[in-house]
């Protein structure tokens, strides 16, 4: 199944925003959004296709907090990586780990550092904090809150670029 | 039968262990008595920072711009230089450069002008943070501080880990 | 392995307390038994949490890296490659040839120590109480040759951004050299005293096996994975630095048990050897450094760079805003990902099969709590 395929059958099923990612600057060859209710079914697919799950983590952005999913392949070199974002004052996502038993930790630990909660999770509580910790140290501070496009390959602030050295 | 081959490969493994055993009992030993005898260290060993003695003058090559206390990750280094009064001409028409100007050794010109000193008063790391990683020694513009051959540090109490790098440069010279 | 039903008044509660010399580190097992039958492993983490990743968003990216070789501190070396790969290849600095074959050097002379660390702690495990001291033994050599280029034992510091910190001299090749033709004959040796022993292969043969769609649907990567079959090291399949100059192979097993894993774990040192000596023999002159500032800043973007350590596939994900510390960094490492199968795995085991699985798995804790 080579890349076109695998876009295809992803768009036909999803047709939600696929785009394609440089390998040589990111790392990852397929770049996908989606919401929180169509993310179970992508996950389905993927699964069907073989990916293994990498990864599962968070990023604290304006306007949204945006959950981050990273899977791979064994038989040839395929990185995806996909997005959902969720509302802070409402942080809620169905969780994976009835696909990928893996996502169970993955997940305790997002909700260890962000406080978002995974719907229909067997078990969601600390896994590195205490348990009687009442805070969730990643998400930032107002000032410090970056827009999702500053974070993104491209965005030019303005001014110029001063580095120490000669 | 099946027995007698339990029986034949647990002493083969017993009898093969075994004699690598005793190989290993005539073979020179590899333990060290360390007290009473003592490696010697590589060249490289990472001990806690010193000053380098400059050839010159006698005295450390350290300006106290703060540059190594600014990139410790830990914040384990302080530094204290007197205070410097630059004389500002003012500009006139070949201005530039400005009548004071602090080049390094390494940049010496033909049309040198003296070196300012910018007095020492207090350089102080605390040890007991150091993670021995080399970004001091990498940004230090004069290449001032060198890592030190010392494995063996004791104290009785927290306070002996901050050790005071000038009072211990005066005590080597 | 049959678990027997469950009656009232056998089923209790077993602690592998976080103090235990066979969980490699400060790990909690909750062991919940049912006579001598394990029915579940519940791991409780967070013993040597020390919250790298919010660290990470308060240092500069030079600051940062004295921070990566605390992390898995027996293949301290793949960490600090994986993290200035990653922002060499967000700024676009390219190191010299000669860096590259340094580090390739020093990262597979790492392989080889830390593995010979797991071999020793294993078997002492499992209750054998020689070869532990015979690996420590070689170990030494491997850790007398990196401290006369580094200047440490185990923490290295020795890679910067564009290179290395220093250069590699006449002896260490030297050293090298002999330490290949004198390692060589050392396995040998291991494999006369304990791949073919009796007891041995009781203990390891048939425990823990760990099928294929298992190791996909939770993640496990490195000779746990390879052990039951699968052909994917990142060094081969996502090649970075310069291995795709060299000449090695991929072990594999076949059926996924523990003594699989021991195996493929032993063959990789010999793999390690053979690329060692082709580095050596293709060594390049040339400058070991290119010099950049020491503060520097990076584009808005993120990445994912991954490397393959010890245990498994390192990666970090970076995001970046343009400035001089990092938005966010996300350290995904092997053995978190290795020990969410335990639970699953030890289902109807015994104890000391317990001990057995949780020691082929190749556990560091640290790198677990971050």
């Amino acid at each position: 199944m080579s890349h076109d395929a695998l876009k295809q059958a992803i768009q036909t099923i999803l047709p939600e925003a696929v785009k394609d990612s440089s390998y040589n600057e990111t790392g990852h060859h397929l770049d996908i959004t989606v919401s929180s209710e169509s993310l179970v079914q992508l996950v389905e697919v993927l699964d069907q296709k073989g990916f293994y799950l990498v990864d599962v983590t968070a990023v604290d952005l304006i306007p949204e907090i945006e959950v981050v999913y990273h899977f791979a392949l064994w038989q040839k070199l395929y990185r995806i990586i996909v997005r959902a974002y969720i509302p802070r004052n409402h942080p809620e996502i169905p969780t994976i780990s009835h696909i990928y038993p893996g996502a169970d930790w993955h997940e305790r630990e997002t909700f260890d550092f962000f406080g978002i909660k995974f719907l229909n999770h067997p078990e969601l509580k600390r896994l590195l904090l205490p348990e009687d910790a009442d805070f969730h140290p990643l998400l930032k501070k107002e000032s410090l809150l970056e827009k999702v496009e500053a974070v993104r390959s491209g965005f030019r602030k303005g001014g110029c670029r001063i580095t120490y050295g000669d | 039968m099946r027995f007698i081959n339990e029986v034949i490969s647990g002493s083969y493994s017993l009898i093969a262990g075994l004699g690598i055993t005793i190989k290993a009992f005539f073979s020179p030993i590899a333990t060290v008595q360390y007290p009473r005898e003592v490696i010697d260290i590589t060249p490289s060993y990472r001990g806690h920072i010193e000053f380098v003695h400059d050839l010159v003058t006698g005295k450390p090559k350290c300006i106290s711009c703060g540059t190594c206390a600014m990139a410790c990750p830990s914040n384990c280094i302080t530094v204290e230089g007197e205070p410097l009064e630059i004389k500002r001409e003012p500009f006139h028409a070949t201005g530039w450069p400005p009548a004071i100007s602090i080049p390094s050794e390494k940049k010496k010109a033909p049309g040198y002008v003296e070196r300012l000193e910018r007095p020492l008063i207090l350089f102080e790391l605390d040890f007991a943070k150091c993670s021995l990683c080399g970004l001091c020694i990498e940004v230090c513009p004069e290449n001032a501080i060198q890592f030190s051959k010392v494995y063996n540090l004791a104290g009785y109490c927290r306070q002996d880990s901050r050790i005071d790098l000038k009072n211990r440069f005066e005590e080597i010279s | 392995m049959e678990i027997s039903a469950d009656r009232d008044g056998n089923t209790f509660y077993l602690n592998m307390g976080p103090q235990h010399p066979s969980t490699h580190g400060v790990l909690r097992v909750i062991l919940k038994m049912n006579g001598e039958y394990i029915q579940e492993a519940e791991c409780v983490l967070g013993y040597i949490h020390r919250m790298h990743e919010k660290i990470g968003e308060s240092m500069f990216f030079s600051q940062f890296y004295a921070y990566m070789s605390r992390m898995d501190y027996l293949s301290a070396m793949a960490y600090n490659h994986g993290y200035t790969g990653l922002i060499e290849k967000m700024a676009g600095i390219e190191p010299p040839l000669r860096a590259e074959y340094i580090r390739v050097i020093t990262v597979e002379l790492n392989r080889i120590s830390s593995h010979l660390v797991w071999l020793g702690a294993y078997l002492l495990d499992l209750g054998a109480f020689t070869p532990i001291m015979y690996a420590f033994d070689d170990r030494e050599m491997i850790l007398d040759l990196l401290e006369s280029i580094t200047g440490s034992r185990l923490t290295y510091s020795y890679f910067r951004f564009g290179g290395v910190c220093k250069d590699i001299d006449e002896d260490f090749i030297r050293g090298t050299r002999a330490f290949i033709k004198k390692m060589r004959s050392r396995l040998k040796m291991y494999d006369t005293l304990v791949t073919k022993n009796v007891i041995f292969i009781g203990r390891v043969k048939d425990i823990g096996i760990i099928s294929q769609d298992m190791a996909r649907r939770y993640g496990a990567t490195g000779p746990v994975l390879r052990g039951s079959g699968i052909e994917y090291d990142i060094r081969k399949n996502e090649p970075y630095s310069v291995y795709p100059e060299f000449d090695f192979d991929i072990p594999t097993g076949s059926t996924g048990d523990a003594r699989d894993r021991y195996l493929v774990r032993v063959a990789e040192i010999e793999q390690s050897l053979r690329i060692i000596e082709q580095a050596l023999d293709r060594l390049p002159d040339g400058p070991y450094r290119t010099e950049i500032p020491p503060f520097i800043e990076l584009e808005p973007g993120d990445c994912y760079f991954p490397v393959e350590s010890a245990r498994g596939e390192f990666g970090i994900y970076l995001v970046s805003n343009g400035e001089k510390r990092p938005y966010r960094m996300k350290l995904r490492t092997p053995s978190f990902s290795n020990l969410s199968l335990f639970n699953e795995l030890t289902k109807g085991y015994m104890i000391a099969d317990a001990v057995s699985i949780l020691g082929s798995l190749d556990l560091v804790i640290p790198e677990i709590d971050r």
